[in-house]
This record gives C-alpha cells, sequence and structure tokens, in this order.
C-alpha cells in the first residue's frame, strides 16, 4: 500500500503533505505522554508489520494494522504511523521521503475515523465486540485502499480501475487484519482492558467516556478485574 | 500494575529478546571474511580479518554437503590456500584462525561445475590436429574455431563471476534483521524523548504547585 517515488504529481503530494501536518498536529496533542510507550509498541508493531506478506495470485500484499493502531491510539495514531512510515521508507526503502505525506494520509486517515467509529462498540457484549473488532480491522484496510484509489486518480488514473483493483488486491489483507484485530481486542479486554479507548478519561481532551462507561460496568467480571 | 508500566515492562522484555537474538544470529564484529572461487580444476581461497589483515597459518577445512571433512589445508602469508577440486559437488569451505574467529564459504554445486568444464572446454581443442595450411578457407575456418572456443571458455569463467554477482544482490535485496532493529531503535529513542519531556513537565508542574500558595 506503498505508493513510490515518482508516481504522483506535485499537488497531490504538496496537499498530502500538508494534511499530514495538520493531522500530525493535532495528533501530537491528543497524544498523552504517561502512554507514549504503548504508542512506541504500536508504531514499531506497524513498522515491522508491512514485512509479512500475503500472497495473491502473482502481486503480494503486506500487511496494515492500521485498524489496531487507530481503534487503540485515536488521533495519535498520526505521528504513530508517520515516524514508522518514515523508518521504512529510511531503511526498507518502502514508499518515498517526497510521497510520505500522501502515504501517512492514506493509511492514518481512516485508522482515525476507525477510531471515532468503533470505540464504543467494542465494550458491548463479546460477540458483537469481536464483529466490531473484526469490522474496524476490515473498514481501516478498505478505506486505505479507496484512498489509495483517490490519490492516483488525482494524478490523472482512471479512479474506478485503481481502486477497485486497489481493494481486490487487499480484500486478503483486510480479512486477515480484520481476524487479527478481532483476536487482539478480545485479549486486551481480558488482560489490560485500560489499554482500550473510552475506559479512561484522556488529561489532554475530554473523550471522557459516556455511555461507554454506563454500560462497561455490565460486562462485569473483565472491567473490575482491570488494575 | 499501571497500564504504562505494564507496556514499558513487555517493551524492555522485547527488546531485550531481540537483542539477543541479534547478537547471536549477525556478530562479525572483527570477523574473518572468506571467498572461495574455482579456478579450472583448483579451488582458490582467500580471506581476511575485518579491518584488512589477513590470517596467516589459519586452518581451512573442505567440507561435502553432507558434512564429511574432504581434506584440510594452513593459509599462506596473504591468507590465501589453494587446493585440487577433490568432486563435483557443493562445498563448504570453513577457515578458523584461533581465539575463536572463524568464517566460512559455499561453493555451490553449479560453480563447482560451471568453472571445471570451463576447463575441460579448455583441454580439448589440445587433441584436435592443427591445421598446417596457409589457404584462406582452412585458415578463416581456423580462427572461427578459435572464436568459438574463446566464447565458450569465456562464458564458461563468467559463470561463477555472475553467480557470486547473484548471491551478493540476494543479500542487499530486502530489508536485513539490521536494518529492522535500526528502526525498532529510533522508535524506542523517540518513546525514550517523549517519556523525558513527560516527566520535565510534570516535574515542573509539580514545583510550580508547590510554589503558588
Amino acid at each position: 500500500m506503498h505508493i513510490s517515488e515518482g508516481v504522483l504529481s506535485a499537488p497531490v503530494l504538496i496537499s498530502g503533505a500538508a494534511l499530514t501536518a495538520a493531522g500530525t498536529t493535532i495528533g501530537l496533542k491528543h497524544l498523552d505522554y504517561e502512554r507514549i510507550a504503548q504508542v512506541g509498541i504500536l508504531s514499531s508493531a506497524f513498522f515491522v508489520a508491512s514485512l509479512i506478506h500475503v500472497n495473491v495470485g502473482p502481486a503480494s500484499v503486506h500487511l496494515i494494522l492500521n485498524g489496531i493502531l487507530g481503534l487503540l491510539l485515536g488521533w495519535a495514531a498520526v505521528p504513530a504511523i508517520l515516524v514508522a512510515l518514515t523508518l521504512q521508507a529510511l531503511f526498507f526503502q518502502f514508499g518515498g521521503i517526497t510521497v510520505l505525506g500522501v502515504n501517512t494520509l492514506i493509511m492514518a486517515l481512516p485508522a482515525v475515523l476507525c477510531h471515532y467509529l468503533f470505540r464504543r462498540l467494542i465494550w458491548k457484549r463479546p460477540i458483537v465486540a469481536l464483529g466490531t473488532a473484526f469490522a474496524c480491522g476490515f473498514l481501516a484496510v478498505f478505506l486505505s485502499a479507496l484512498l489509495l484509489g483517490g490519490a492516483l486518480y488525482l494524478t490523472e488514473k482512471d479512479f474506478m480501475a485503481v481502486a477497485s483493483l486497489a481493494v481486490a488486491a487487499n480484500l486478503p489483507v483486510m480479512v486477515v487484519e480484520g481476524v487479527i484485530t478481532a483476536f487482539c481486542i478480545a485479549f486486551l479486554k481480558k488482560v489490560e482492558p485500560g489499554l482500550l479507548p473510552g475506559n479512561r478519561p484522556s488529561p489532554n481532551v475530554a473523550e471522557t467516556c459516556t455511555n461507554a462507561c454506563e454500560e462497561a460496568p455490565s460486562l462485569g467480571k473483565e472491567v473490575t478485574d482491570a488494575p | 500494575m499501571h497500564p504504562d508500566r505494564a507496556s514499558l515492562r513487555g517493551l524492555l522484555i522485547l527488546l531485550t529478546a531481540a537483542l539477543i537474538l541479534s547478537v547471536a544470529a549477525t556478530a562479525s564484529s572483527h570477523g574473518i571474511s572468506v571467498f572461495a572461487w574455482v579456478e579450472g580444476e583448483r579451488v582458490v581461497v582467500e580471506s581476511k580479518f575485518s579491518g584488512g589483515k589477513r590470517p596467516v597459518g589459519a586452518t581451512v577445512r573442505v567440507f561435502d554437503p553432507k558434512g564429511k571433512e574432504l581434506l584440510s589445508g594452513t593459509t599462506d602469508a596473504q591468507g590465501g590456500w589453494a587446493f585440487d577440486l577433490p568432486q563435483q559437488t557443493a562445498l563448504k569451505i570453513v577457515l578458523e584462525a584461533g581465539m575463536g574467529h572463524r568464517g566460512e564459504w559455499t561453493l555451490s554445486a553449479e560453480e563447482v561445475g560451471a568453472a571445471s568444464s570451463a576447463a575441460t572446454v579448455d583441454e580439448k581443442p589440445h587433441t584436435h590436429p592443427a591445421p598446417q595450411s596457409t589457404d584462406a578457407p582452412p585458415a578463416g575456418a581456423a580462427t572461427q574455431d578459435l572464436d568459438a572456443r574463446l566464447q565458450r571458455i569465456v562464458a564458461a569463467e563468467l559463470a561463477t563471476v555472475t553467480s557470486r554477482l547473484a548471491r551478493l544482490e540476494e543479500r542487499l535485496d530486502g530489508p536485513s534483521f539490521q536494518d529492522i532493529l535500526g528502526g525498532l531503535g529510533y522508535i524506542l529513542g523517540l518513546v525514550g524523548i517523549g517519556a523525558y519531556v513527560q516527566s520535565r513537565r510534570s516535574r515542573d508542574a509539580q514545583t510550580s504547585k508547590r510554589k503558588a500558595p
């Protein structure tokens, strides 16, 4: 899902860079420095995830993990993904420096979106939570594929063709990521629910849990056992 | 346990494990590099320490693909050694220079086969009777024959160089373990800086709270 250097036109690159800069600023404001180790771990996971390839016919696509990053970090996913993509560009030559802004936007924007869509739903009944987590992982990759098509379309390629190709090629990734996200969220709910969104108020932004807090006690054992 | 301390501990454990594994996998500080290639029926081995010095009098042993030792020798003053090809299979050449310094090089079966076939190509023309006539057609035929032989010899010799280049390119292709560790190290560094900034902030907040009545 990394676009390489020299593919996109200058206006697309510049606007991508500008939007990513804005997103990073917001993300740094939302970044809870008390939890910076968690951000670092997730950023490392994202960094390494691109090395895990899923073969699809002649092409091969790689894992992205932006679903779980978005769900757990929210806006802080933008700087986390930016850092990981920069290091990938420098160390692995994945993507490039000029195209860094667009690549970050493609992967981080769906992450943030999925955070706000799904952060309350994961506190419902286990079955619903599992389905929500799967949908989060799936949707994040799907939206990334659409944004990829959009970026290429704005550089005078046919949107429908590119977008449908990107979506089709990444379908296995969507499924795999949905499964991974579902397992991760289920595991975290049992072991460390404090890491999940909505469980504790963020000191920087009024993300205090409202209806989530009212529903959480109904989960009984899982929440009250949190350290 | 506070969620951040738990994740920090997990991160530290993961990193320590990665560091230990990396030392085991890639340790080559003050290492020995060994190169070997086939020249006709001889195998030439060259070696040097990282830094340029040559291992003198180091033991070199040659193994077949099954691990059976075929022959051994010692390096000369330039860290080199040469031996006759014992058999037409892949060979593993292991060099030990004492004090735990060890290096190895594997010659693939293709390299061994290709280069030694160049030698047989080279030897064949000697058995043909050389044409003595000075007429144009036989002389033309002789040069054509020479060209063809030269081409075959060059191609066979180049085969070893090309296969070594291919192996070198393979190593450069794709992210190496060191690259992954490097990237993770930078992320860890950023986490550390962020944690330091946070500790300074909270310390300043505490001192300002104490100052305020």
